[in-house]
């Protein structure tokens, strides 16, 4: 009986990290097609939702949270997008590479590492618990390398530098270059948010 | 039926429906008529990331070593033939159809604050299979994770090679079973 209800317990307790819902391409603001392959981006720049996903917020450390989805809408080619050539451009600047996900949870993690007071030895060991967790968590939700085959889809966050703190920013564009599969031709998707 | 006993009643049917979920998926029903050949460069198997910093403590794990044979195993139920490759053949010179050749990305590891806690360790391996010409036809990442205890100052090492084991099986499954599903693959056989 007791085991059955902490069982129950167990089942009924809501994840620690919850995952970002995915919604339809074109139900996003921000969504591109091309050649049969749907591209949206949504930025999640409000610290409290960042807070419920992330147990972080990341403008004060400099970052915003992009999340990703890629919808390959073809019936018969296939996708590659690599995260690495994934480029973004801060208002007229050249494009340039975003943090990978590691690195970005590096800077958060270090950020609350810095707030360590020597006498409370006990609860900096927590701190440093805790923001592994959150650091892990952000390597998972991280957007991978991927090959979309027709009808496949994926999803995942891109960590974009921006102004440490401020309320505004400027507009950024994104731009994901994909190949297709066979051809090696590669499309580039831009998009702005 | 009282919610306890419900709650029992559906969790063992879970843990059933997961089991054989489980041994359903362990390996592939039928193997891809494929030859293939698996590039484990000495280096890739000799990888060894590094994770922490000075603050909560630097950590090495010895990925390569744990992988290496359990992705020639796990890789070796998928193609009709698999022959390894300790650097990536040219073009033609290679006796198989396709060619994988895998990459680690990344780890990521928790901490923990109590010797008897679990903690996680992901790995990330990048998948690019070619075809008899060097083109890519599947390009993937493909992540592995595992729990342990953290253990104390005395059995942190081998608790810490034993999650990476943990790790390395996991992501060797799981590539054998993406790539096994790539549609990609299939069409490489018609």
């Amino acid at each position: 009986m007791v085991l059955a209800l902490s069982l129950a317990v167990l089942i009924a307790k809501p994840p620690v990290y919850p995952d970002y819902p995915v919604r339809a391409v074109s139900e996003y603001q921000v969504n591109t097609a091309q050649a049969g392959l749907a591209i949206a981006l949504d930025p999640l720049e409000d610290a409290k939702e960042q807070k419920t996903y992330f147990k972080t917020e990341f403008r004060s450390k400099g970052f915003v949270p992009v999340f990703v989805v890629l919808h390959n809408q073809s019936a018969s080619e296939s996708f590659l997008v690599r995260k690495e050539e994934i480029t973004y451009a801060a208002a007229r600047l050249g494009l340039t590479t975003p943090v990978q996900g590691s690195k970005a949870g590096q800077g958060v993690a270090l950020a609350g590492a810095l707030a360590i007071s020597t006498p409370a030895l006990i609860i900096g060991l927590k701190m440093i618990a805790k923001s592994t967790e959150v650091q892990q968590n952000i390597f998972k939700k991280e957007l991978r390398t991927v090959t979309l085959s027709p009808g496949a889809k994926a999803h995942g966050f891109l960590f974009i530098p921006a102004d440490k703190g401020s309320s505004t920013r400027e507009k950024i564009r994104l731009r994901v270059p994909v190949t297709r599969i066979g051809s090696e031709e590669t499309l580039n998707f831009d998009l702005i948010f | 039926m009282r919610l306890p006993q419900f709650a029992l009643v559906c969790c063992s049917v879970a843990a059933l429906a997961a089991a054989q979920q489980t041994a359903s998926e362990s390996k592939p029903a039928v193997k891809l008529p494929l030859k293939a050949n698996l590039v484990l460069t000495p280096e890739f198997c000799a990888t060894k990331l590094k994770k922490g910093s000075a603050l909560s403590g630097k950590e090495t794990f010895a990925v390569g070593e744990a992988s290496c044979p359990k992705l020639e195993e796990a890789l070796g139920s998928v193609f009709s033939s698999l022959t390894k490759f300790d650097k990536v053949p040219d073009s033609g010179s290679a006796p198989g159809q396709v060619t994988l050749i895998p990459k680690f990305i990344d780890v990521g590891a928790t901490k923990t604050l109590w010797a008897k806690s679990k903690r996680e360790l992901v790995i990330l391996i990048e998948w690019t299979v070619q075809d008899a010409t060097g083109k890519p036809v599947w390009v993937q990442t493909v992540e592995g994770s595992a729990h342990n205890k953290a253990g104390n100052v005395f059995s942190a090492g081998k608790h810490r090679r034993e999650i990476v084991d943990y790790a390395a099986e996991d992501v060797a499954h799981n590539s054998a079973q993406k790539i096994a599903a790539a549609p990609e693959l299939s069409k490489l056989t018609q």
